[in-house]
């Protein structure tokens, strides 16, 4: 997604006023050194209809409507990666007890506060989730929102995160010695969970990407 | 796949996952009343524990075991059932060995920690079955006074 800078803006719309054509115009614009990407979102700015003067598009605006229900969704989400690991933890390590360890075999208060956030906040997840699908589906413009953009990016980046210290704990464990099958499971599960959420919000921002 | 489709998909695969491991950790907890009772057993057990360090107190000044309980804590603060108020069972098996005594309502798990606990971590010490049962503890062996 690329940003269009005043100028240019400016300049497609007196071009376009003036009656220039539009490829002529992205040709120009070439020429002078501006990316295609740019090029094409300053085009987009205004609308392919024939009116004496440029048309704009709506954009979308900034609302707080918007960014409660995103930041509720992500929070919900967040919630719920985290109490599904936790719960899946205590689980495995009820079925592989360590004998080093005698105080992390299976704790069941962690077991109780892991279910319980998971029994609610995912369920609002889904919920949200597919409101917004719903509301991007009737105005597909909504997928530009900057919220929604920089709440997305921040999971990704959590979720990059999240995934490379797993894979730290893994080499880490390798050098250590410390394979057991309690420490492989749990490294796949943080694995599987990261990995999921990364490339399912990568793959519904390619979507907005390519929407716009 | 359409979009649409796949994310059908995924999300029914991420709800299976889900419910299967709170299903899974529910099976573990057991009802709500299960963990009230072994809630309230920690609070017998932990009851028990500060008794012995009461009477290891009591037979390192008077190098007696106390006759009563009354005798280690006249403040009585311990010294009942949290829930029926019934006086915790204290006996003498001979000079140097005694009996506590308590009703408990399921049997102990194998949980080394619980939160709120004031039971250290000496495992194995505090087990017990459901119903009334008594711990024998010679005062003389070391750490019948610390836990």
């Amino acid at each position: 997604m690329a940003s269009s800078t005043q100028d240019l803006e400016q300049f497609v719309r007196d071009a376009l006023g003036r009656g220039c054509s539009r490829p002529s115009i992205e040709k120009a614009l070439g020429d002078a050194g501006w990316e295609p990407e740019q090029t094409r979102g300053a085009m987009a700015a205004y609308a392919d209809v024939d009116f004496v003067v440029p048309v704009p598009r709506p954009r979308p605006y900034v609302s707080a409507r918007e960014a409660f229900l995103y930041l509720v969704l992500f929070t919900t989400l967040y919630l719920t990666a985290y109490h599904l690991g936790s719960l899946l933890f205590e689980l495995i390590n009820r079925a592989f007890p360590d004998a080093a360890s005698p105080y992390n075999n299976g704790v069941s208060r962690s077991i109780r506060w892991s279910v319980s956030s998971v029994v609610i906040a995912f369920p609002v997840f889904l919920l949200l989730s597919v409101k917004i699908g719903k509301e991007l589906a009737q105005q597909p413009i909504k997928r530009l929102s900057a919220v929604r953009r920089w709440l997305t990016y921040l999971t990704l980046f959590v979720a990059a995160v999240v995934l490379i210290c797993d894979l730290i704990t893994l080499v880490d464990g390798l050098l250590g010695g410390d394979i057991t099958t309690r420490f492989v499971l749990k490294v796949l599960v943080v694995a599987a969970i990261a990995t999921v959420v990364f490339g399912y919000y990568l793959w519904d921002l390619r979507r907005d990407e390519r929407a716009a | 796949m359409s979009p649409r489709r796949g994310i059908r998909w995924l999300s029914a695969g991420v709800s299976v996952v889900v419910l299967a491991a709170v299903l899974a950790g529910l099976s573990v907890l057991g009802s709500p009343m299960h963990q009230r009772a072994l809630r309230l057993d920690t609070i017998r057990t932990s009851n028990l524990g500060q008794l012995a360090i009461g009477i290891s107190g009591y037979w390192a000044a008077h190098k007696a075991l106390p006759p009563t309980l009354e005798s280690i804590d006249p403040s009585d603060s311990h010294h009942r059932d949290p829930v029926s108020g019934q006086p915790y069972g204290y006996g003498l098996v001979d000079a140097t060995t005694y009996r506590l005594c308590a009703q408990f309502d399921t049997a102990s798990e194998q949980e080394s920690y619980r939160a709120g606990a004031f039971i250290p971590p000496n495992l194995g010490r505090w087990k017990h079955p459901q119903g009334m049962h008594c711990f024998v503890t010679d005062v003389r062996q070391a750490g019948a006074g610390i836990y």
